[in-house]
């Protein structure tokens, strides 16, 4: 617990069932070694997370402006009048200002010029991490090819490939280096610079672009709910079996894709079975009880509770994983009001359950997540929701000591006279941050630090100045 | 396979010609490539079957439907004895056109079954899913129509629209008739189904085009764009220019020229404004249905009060001001219909869903020309095209490119092929022929992007390596490999006759099941013999009815040793080993590529 500034008094607090007599528990360090022998250059341990929100999170109405010009032209914005003509049942896509969490930023940037933001009612549990210095948020993030204007934007001057399209922006978002078709993540090429660790990239609930690698990474998927397991067979058959999906002898790129990933189940399983079943008992179910409500769990909860198995089996040895877990629905083009505050919470419970809980076995202290998303969306509603945009606003969690918590960082943008005509139009923001300028850091703290290893994973970041985003001390 | 090609074959009787849109609507690439095609040349080839052999026939049934039936006394319509009496593939396919119409509808089908009527008490699950994941289980297991199922599959993963995104009321029927316009359209005029598709209430609720109104500033909102961009991005012509044999337009720097911009996008969304459910119309309205599933039964109708009458361009072409929300729409989907790219975009995912992931250019290009002229004038023929797609030369694998021909069967189609294969069975009413615990069923896609994306290759596979694609194996990971064992060791393992709620094959039907075929191909097993003494027979007509192509002799000896090495004492100990050699071959990665 001393790794982190998360107290022991706060963790009660937050209500964890059966935490001090679990908290009581003796590490079972030795069966982690089973994970990560192979990371040669890791000293310690460090995993980070990905939180993906498919669809395009609606940044607007998560991270809100608050100061008072601002929150003005949002709302005029968003809110509209009641339908004059009478017919459906506009309601406007504003939230209302004295229902915000107001943030309370540790530091202001003098990039901020005195913007305030608070955060979707939906968010009680980030508001708190924010203020107890858990959580920053990168302001106005997203894909670039060089710092752009709005009159560059305009001239279509060296923009992203495919701006607003979700499978090219939700892999450009994963990638950093290319749209659909994107043959590896950032992710996996941060894990490249270690020693090959065959779970060092685990894929939780599907997903695997941002976790391969260049070269030696891999994606590694498992399910939210529980270990992998061989299906039960007499001795021959199921020989056979292993024999089939495992076999290397094949020409066919499709059979061999297929049986390379055979071969990974199977040469994997013995290993990430025990990390899941002492990492079950280490992060007990009721840890995380937005993942135990039967229809209504949490999704999003039920796959970070693995992801803190698999780092509570892990922490205790040397080495590095990178994890992916994502979250569906955030394409609101409707409903934006009713639905997206039900995402946001759940995003809300799984993050304060997976920090607690890191907390719980001590290894908030190695671990950083962020969230992403395909794209930022409009300003303008359409409606009753909003449409595809560019830039966002995001989080970057880490229990590290050195994690500059509870900080507004980027570029705040001014919205306090924008037209339809502002920025990219509708509402859409120009990034004023890029996806490397807010991955850096977080790679940096991973252990990625020679120029020539940051070359490899961020190939265009010789476009954006590096110090931009300060996320760790 | 060797098809030959004979031009004096009559094509297929056309679809229902449409109007040639008028010409002021059109671009000038548009006209050119409507001047382009040479109908000679791209007459689908008759494929006669005297001469082939029963795996091309077999591979040709994989492809065009769930594979080549066992059965010999019925359910005989996916048999290669079949397809042999009707004397070409050309006419297998002309009979199963001719299936759709007595084919059931989905909304009829449910409301019969009490899906339509909420009330106190009501058994059906009219609020959930449960009804059309049914019916369409039902279908695709039991029916003679196997290429119209094959081929609506195929249009609902590409026009997706998801039970995922709709309103937590009705969506069986709301679905049901997403799932009846496809069915009408199948076998139709691609232009047609583009018109029904986009007034469907499905697709208005999915994509947001119902109930977008016209940029209002007093309300401050824009129109919702996300039926435009998807129609364009995924339905229609694709985000990329392409050349005359559809390839990539390259720009200066190299890179890809777009097909459209973010301002198209913005003028078609303000075409699709004005749009609201027929909630007036009773005409027609079964006893059975309420009002509320009723009107999700009824294409759109016009909110004169949402739509923007100004002009929109479009692609390059103006649509005028003025005219009514219908012509709107009709005048942009013939601007997306007659693009250039649409024949090829299309064809592309046709045969991507039915039989390579990586075609080569001139087979989509031959593809592309049946759609642009099917070659008595008709555009957007689909009848022609799904033949061109399937009788192609190119639809059996090359010398050229054997390591990287064909697709990974969709867990969807190994599911329904084992159960019609080995005639699975169920209980009664609700649960009958349904598939279970499966949640990549028809109309459950997670976005609008479906479950796999035509662009997916496995991070760092072999596929990724060549630069090609292999969409379906975004489903696939670890763990779900061995999951897709255990799911299908346990339908073909279950053996619980009294739970009716499952899926399952019974005993004696196995028996049954080789007897028949006993008759056909092993007639050198004496009736009454233990048929599993010699598996390796059983193993090849096994192999030749799922997938045509015979496994490598080293398979066959390692599934063979297996089965070999149970017990064979029993009639149960038969119908063990009958099963594990189901099991062993329809796991094994070779059958799961469909080459």
């Amino acid at each position: 617990m001393s790794d982190s500034s998360f107290s022991r008094r706060k963790l009660l607090q937050a209500g964890v069932a059966g935490a001090t007599s679990r908290f009581a528990l003796p590490m079972l360090s030795g069966l982690a070694a089973l994970g990560h022998a192979q990371a040669a250059t890791a000293s310690d341990y460090k995993a980070l997370v990905c939180i993906f929100l498919n669809g395009g999170n609606d940044h607007w109405n998560t991270v809100v402006p608050h100061d008072d010009a601002n929150y003005a032209s949002y709302a005029r914005i968003r809110s509209g009048t009641p339908n004059p003509t009478g017919s459906g049942n506009y309601k406007g896509i504003a939230l209302l200002r004295d229902k915000l969490l107001p943030l309370e930023p540790a530091w202001n940037s003098p990039d901020q010029a005195g913007r305030r933001f608070a955060l979707n009612p939906a968010l009680p549990q980030i508001q708190k991490l924010f203020n107890d210095k858990w959580a920053s948020i990168v302001l106005n993030v997203g894909p670039l090819n060089q710092i752009t204007t709005q009159a560059q934007y305009r001239n279509g001057i060296n923009l992203p490939d495919s701006l607003y399209s979700h499978n090219d922006q939700a892999a450009l978002a994963q990638s950093i280096v290319g749209t659909e078709g994107a043959r590896s993540g950032w992710g996996g090429r941060v894990q490249d610079q270690f020693p090959s660790n065959p779970l060092g990239c685990i894929a939780v609930g599907g997903g695997g672009l941002f976790l391969s690698g260049a070269n030696t990474a891999f994606s590694f998927g498992i399910g939210a709910d529980s270990a992998p397991s061989l299906p039960a067979m007499p001795a021959a058959v199921a020989a056979c079996y292993r024999a089939l999906m495992t076999e290397a002898g094949h020409s066919h790129m499709m059979l061999k894709d297929y049986s390379q990933v055979g071969r990974r189940a199977f040469d994997n399983i013995a290993n990430i079975r025990a990390q899941v079943s002492n990492g079950s008992q280490m992060v007990p179910s009721e840890w995380f009880p937005s993942a135990n409500l039967g229809e209504d769990a949490n999704p999003l909860a039920k796959k970070l509770r693995m992801v803190a198995r698999l780092i509570a089996a892990n922490h205790n040895s040397p080495g590095r994983q990178v994890f992916y877990v994502s979250m569906g629905g955030f394409d609101s083009h409707d409903h934006l009001v009713t639905t997206h505050p039900k995402l946001l919470g759940w995003l809300d419970s799984a993050v304060r359950e997976f920090a607690t809980a890191l907390s719980m076995v001590g290894a908030a202290g190695k671990v950083s997540g962020f969230t992403a998303s395909d794209f930022g969306r409009t300003l303008w509603s359409n409606g009753d929701g909003s449409d595809h945009g560019w830039g966002a606003h995001h989080f970057v969690f880490s229990g590290d000591p050195g994690f500059r918590g509870g900080h507004l960082t980027g570029i705040a943008p001014d919205i306090s006279n924008w037209d339809r005509n502002s920025a990219a139009g509708k509402g859409r923001l120009i990034p004023t941050t890029s996806l490397e300028q807010m991955a850096m850091p977080l790679a940096r703290w991973f252990g990625v630090t020679s120029p020539s290893e940051l070359a490899a994973v961020f190939p265009n970041a010789g476009q954006f100045n590096p110090n931009q985003i300060q996320l760790f001390n | 396979m060797n098809i030959t090609s004979n031009p004096t074959q009559p094509v297929a009787a056309a679809a229902p010609v449409k109007p040639t849109p008028a010409a002021s609507l059109m671009t000038a690439a548009a006209l050119a490539a409507m001047a382009a095609p040479a109908a000679a040349t791209t007459t689908p080839p008759l494929a006669p079957v005297a001469g082939m052999s029963d795996v091309a026939i077999a591979r040709f049934l994989g492809q065009a439907g769930f594979g080549a039936s066992v059965f010999d006394d019925a359910w005989d319509e996916q048999s290669i004895a079949k397809v042999r009496e009707l004397g070409s593939l050309d006419a297998w396919l002309d009979w199963q056109f001719s299936l759709q119409p007595t084919e059931p509808g989905a909304v009829q089908t449910l409301v019969e079954r009490d899906y339509g009527k909420s009330y106190p008490g009501s058994t059906r699950n009219w609020r959930y899913t449960v009804g059309i994941d049914w019916f369409m289980s039902k279908q695709m297991i039991t029916s003679r129509a196997a290429l119209m199922h094959r081929c609506i599959y195929t249009l609902s993963q590409i026009m997706v629209v998801s039970t995922e995104g709709a309103p937590t009321t009705w969506q069986s029927i709301l679905v049901g008739h997403y799932y009846d316009l496809l069915k009408r359209n199948v076998f139709g005029n691609f232009r047609a189904l583009l018109s029904d598709v986009t007034f469907s209430p499905a697709m208005g609720y999915y994509l947001n085009m119902l109930g977008s109104r016209a940029t209002d500033t007093a309300l401050g909102t824009e129109p919702d764009e996300n039926y435009a961009r998807e129609l364009m991005q995924l339905f229609t012509i694709g985000l990329y220019q392409l050349d005359s044999l559809g390839r990539p337009v390259l720009g200066a720097q190299g890179a890809p020229v777009k097909s459209y911009t973010n301002d198209d996008v913005a003028a078609l969304a303000r075409v699709f404004t004005g749009w609201k459910l027929d909630t007036v119309t009773k005409t027609g309205k079964p006893a059975d249905l309420d009002d509320k599933p009723f009107s999700m039964t009824l294409p759109m109708v016009v909110d004169t009060r949402l739509h923007d009458y100004g002009a929109k361009t479009l692609l390059g072409t103006t649509i005028p001001a003025g005219l009514t929300p219908r012509q709107d729409v009709e005048k942009a989907l013939d601007i997306l219909f007659q693009h250039p790219n649409t024949p090829f975009f299309i064809a592309r995912q046709l045969i991507q869903k039915l039989v390579t992931s990586n075609p080569i250019p001139a087979y989509v290009a031959e593809v592309a020309a049946v759609f642009r002229n099917n070659g008595q004038g008709v555009r957007g023929d689909m009848r022609a095209v799904w033949k061109a797609v399937l009788l192609s030369r190119y639809a059996s694998r090359a010398a050229t490119d054997t390591d990287s021909f064909g697709k990974l069967r969709e867990e969807l189609i190994t599911i329904v092929q084992w159960a019609k294969t080995f005639r699975a069975t169920v209980g009664v009413g609700d649960r009958e022929y349904m598939i279970v615990g499966f949640d990549m069923l028809p109309f459950h896609a997670p976005s609008v992007f479906n479950f796999y994306r035509p662009g997916f290759a496995l991070p760092g596979g072999a596929a990724a390596q060549r630069g090609l694609v292999a969409p379906e194996f975004q489903a696939v990971n670890e763990q779900a490999v061995l999951n897709n064992t255990r799911y299908l060791q346990e339908l073909i393992f279950r053996t619980n006759l009294a739970n009716q709620k499952y899926l399952l094959i019974k005993p004696e039907w196995i028996h049954k099941t080789v007897a028949n075929r006993k008759r056909r191909i092993i007639d050198d097993l004496a009736s009454g013999t233990n048929y599993m003494a010699n598996a390796g027979r059983v193993f090849d007509w096994l192999n030749l009815s799922l997938m045509g192509e015979p496994m490598s002799s080293t398979t066959r000896t390692r599934i063979l040793n297996a089965v070999n090495s149970l017990p064979d004492g029993s009639s149960g100990d038969r119908v063990n080993r009958f099963r594990t050699l189901m099991l062993l071959m329809m796991v094994a990665p070779e059958y799961l590529v469909q080459r």
